[in-house]
């Protein structure tokens, strides 16, 4: 096991300095990404100048960056935003996290407890009622939902005193009541879109697992429909689900871009989309860094909780068929 | 085998009692495809899904001809003059839908000068913190033409100057109100300070017959032409990025899978680097180097895109080559190109038809969301994300322009969705009922 592990977060890490290697090259190529010269007695420039090796060779420059990040915490200098980019990207996080947390922590119960409904309850009405809850969430695309919502509730009917989710100035202005009141809807939309993934899964994995023969067996020797549901298919259709779960909870910083446009939320999304148009591209450059290594981890996590919960599988290990 | 004439084969039984005792089928033979057809056929939600998508096809070739409105190509400030119209359908307008009404705010002064049949209901007759405003319910086209023909808003009269040759053109039209003025200018012309009918002067017909049926955009366009044209784009796009993904990773995948070995494990690790490069990365990358041409949405959604459809064409040719029919069709002779494209790939084309099928909406999906955000942002075209994201800047007076768009990319990600659902059950009938 401990082996498979190793074996898995090294061969993680190569694919990592590969990609993130490719993406500084790239970036650095761009025809437009130089840092125009200032005046020679400016320190701070020539400090950073000489740190960063502006006037080095791409791949000599990928070697300081590293050397920077390892020796002085400093992943490049934002040029648009005169900041350190890590400082820019890191302090958005919270934003985001805030966002997002408690549509997580609601939709995993609910989606889980609706697919199991709906497995056990399957062709009859309530199954149906929740298929086609379930076919509809997942295609209608969330930002549609967010803006039904908005409309409906702030501009139509004004239950709601804004579309937006409130700023750290409105916190203070406006109230407490005011702040949760925004959170409303961003936290409904992310639910019941995540509610609907869950319960969609949940419900294809244990219908699957009821049919199989150790079901058979269970119910030969006795055991009622329902139990035997709980105590055999249910702890096999959980297999595919922990490491999600896992992976969700890394995927948590990762935040929506759309959501957090369409609510104003001054999350992680916005810090992309910020540098994508003002072209800061030290800080696109620490942003693809980041969504790689979220993205990475997240499935690495997801293949060892895999081989934990269940020791046949070992994905990527050796040879298949 | 083909050429041999059937009538030719004879079915022959043997007369003792252990013989053979076939009698000639009957019934007719049922293909792959025509199973399939079938229980595709009984799922309704698919058949209609089906439909929709086939509808919606038909209208991207057609609907941006449907109703040819060229009036901002031709001159924006005119049709500027029709900006945010709202939706007016011929017969829905009966029912009180999509009538062209909207509520608005307004001077209570002005609204009381309006002529009979503008304001069509009172909502508040005290707005405002001075309660000199009303907020009314009106014939926004009636309204339009109004402040558009006769007096501005603000209460001044709306008056244009004309040239001799323009107002001539204009009489012969019959679409001035009334002369307000003659002047000569220094130059020896004259100039005519006219009111002329809005509506009859730019688009050539009465108010009472103007219908937009999904409204005009902020900028004086017909929603209706926009939506189909960003639909077509889209879809475009859409169809090219699947084929194009669907041929590279088709048979990068089938040699991956049908040889396996040192090539595949080399391979293999390639794709998984390039699989960890998010892919947003490769859109934003590619964008701020070569622009948005759509040439560019077109590899950067290729670049990355294939691999799908490569993992799931090298498991399944991992899974059928060592089956005896390949073994026999091997042993017989054949190729191997044969074997990869006669024998295997028709065992494995029910999936990945339906990933084709899924694919599709995806990329709707995905390019009207990068489109919304702005990363995508054609140079000379609107997209369905460009429609939204104006639609949700005006959404608290002007909701139309979110609704349609909103509906139609609704609408069509339920029907693909549904659609593809249906395609997998019918190609794999162990999976039926399973979602």
């Amino acid at each position: 096991m401990l082996r498979y592990m190793t074996k898995r977060i090294i061969l993680m890490l190569f694919t990592f300095v590969i990609i993130i290697f490719l993406v500084f090259i790239i970036t650095k190529s761009m025809p437009d990404n130089y840092v125009p010269p200032m005046d020679n007695d400016d320190t701070a420039y020539q400090l950073l100048r000489i740190r960063e090796g502006w006037d080095r060779p791409p791949v000599e420059q990928f070697f300081l960056w590293i050397r920077n990040i390892f020796m002085y915490g400093n992943f490049g200098w934002s040029q648009v935003l005169k900041e350190d980019v890590s400082v820019i990207l890191f302090s958005k996080i919270p934003a985001t996290l805030r966002l997002n947390i408690i549509p997580m922590l609601l939709s995993i119960p609910i989606g889980i407890t609706l697919g199991i409904i709906a497995a056990l309850k399957k062709n009859k009405l309530t199954d149906h009622v929740i298929s086609t809850a379930v076919i509809i969430f997942i295609s209608v695309p969330t930002f549609i939902l967010s803006f039904l919502l908005q409309y409906n509730l702030v501009f139509r009917w004004e239950i709601l005193p804004t579309p937006y989710v409130a700023t750290d100035q409105q916190w203070l202005d406006r109230g407490f009541w005011f702040g949760v009141k925004s959170y409303i809807i961003p936290i409904f939309v992310i639910t019941i879109g995540s509610v609907a993934a869950w319960a969609r899964s949940i419900r294809a994995e244990l219908t699957e697992q009821i049919t199989s023969d150790y079901m058979l067996l269970a119910r030969s020797k006795g055991l009622s429909h329902r139990s035997a549901t709980f105590r055999h298919a249910l702890k096999n259709a959980m297999v595919p689900f922990a490491p999600a779960i896992f992976s969700e909870f890394i995927g948590l910083i990762y935040g929506s871009m759309i959501l957090e446009k369409i609510f104003r939320v001054e999350g992680v999304g916005g810090v992309y989309l910020s540098a994508f148009n003002t072209r800061d591209y030290p800080l696109l450059m620490i942003n693809v860094c980041f969504y790689t290594i979220i993205g990475l981890s997240a499935s690495i996590l997801a293949d060892l909780s895999y081989s934990l919960l269940d020791p046949r599988i070992r994905v990527g290990s050796g040879k298949q068929s | 085998m083909k050429t041999v004439d059937k009538n030719k084969f004879k079915l022959i039984k043997s007369d003792t009692e252990h013989g053979i005792n076939d009698v000639p089928l009957e019934t007719k033979q049922i293909g792959y495809y025509k199973d399939a057809w079938n229980r595709f056929k009984k799922n309704k939600a698919s058949l209609v899904a089906a439909i929709i998508i086939v509808f919606t096809l038909i209208f991207t070739l057609i609907g941006p001809y449907l109703k040819v409105y060229d009036l901002y190509e031709r001159s924006t400030t005119d049709a500027g003059h029709f900006a945010k119209l709202t939706p007016r359908i011929p017969v829905l307008e009966k029912l009180g839908i999509f009538d062209g009404s909207k509520t608005i705010v307004r001077d209570k002064v002005f609204l009381n000068s309006l002529h009979e049949g503008v304001v069509l209901e009172i909502i508040d007759e005290n707005y405002g913190s001075l309660n000199d405003k009303m907020r009314v319910k009106v014939d926004f086209y009636q309204y339009t033409w109004y402040t558009k023909s006769m007096v501005r808003e603000d209460g001044t009269l709306m008056t244009r100057s004309l040239t001799e040759s323009q107002y001539k053109a204009a009489v012969e039209a019959n679409t001035i109100i009334d002369v307000l003025d003659i002047t000569k200018t220094t130059s020896g012309n004259t100039m005519y300070s006219v009111r002329v009918d809005l509506f009859k002067h730019t688009l050539n017909q009465s108010v009472e017959d103007t219908y937009f049926w999904f409204g005009t955009t902020v900028d004086g366009r017909d929603l209706f032409t926009e939506l189909w044209k960003a639909t077509r784009i889209s879809i475009m796009l859409a169809v090219t990025i699947t084929v194009v993904n669907a041929i590279v990773g088709l048979i990068l995948g089938a040699i991956s899978g049908y040889y396996g070995g040192t090539y595949d494990l080399i391979f293999d690790r390639f794709v998984e680097i390039l699989s960890g490069l998010p892919f947003l990365a490769v859109l934003t990358l590619l964008i701020l180097r070569f622009g948005q041409a759509f040439g560019v949405i077109i590899i950067a959604f290729t670049a990355t895109g294939w691999i799908s459809t490569y993992g799931r064409t090298r498991i399944q040719y991992y899974r059928f080559k060592n089956h005896e029919y390949v073994l026999a069709a091997r042993t017989l002779g054949a190729k191997d190109r044969r074997i990869m494209f006669k024998h295997i790939l028709p065992n494995a084309i029910g999936i990945l038809i339906t990933g084709f099928a899924l694919s599709i909406p995806s990329f709707i999906f995905a390019e009207a969301n990068y489109s919304f955000l702005g990363i995508i942002n054609y140079v000379n075209a609107t997209s369905i994300g460009l429609l939204l994201s104006t639609g949700q800047e005006n959404l608290s007076n002007d909701p139309h322009l979110l609704l349609f768009p909103a509906i139609y990319i609704s609408l069509l990600m339920l029907s693909f969705n549904l659609f593809g659902n249906g395609l997998r059950d019918a190609f794999n009938p162990s999976l039926r009922g399973v979602e």
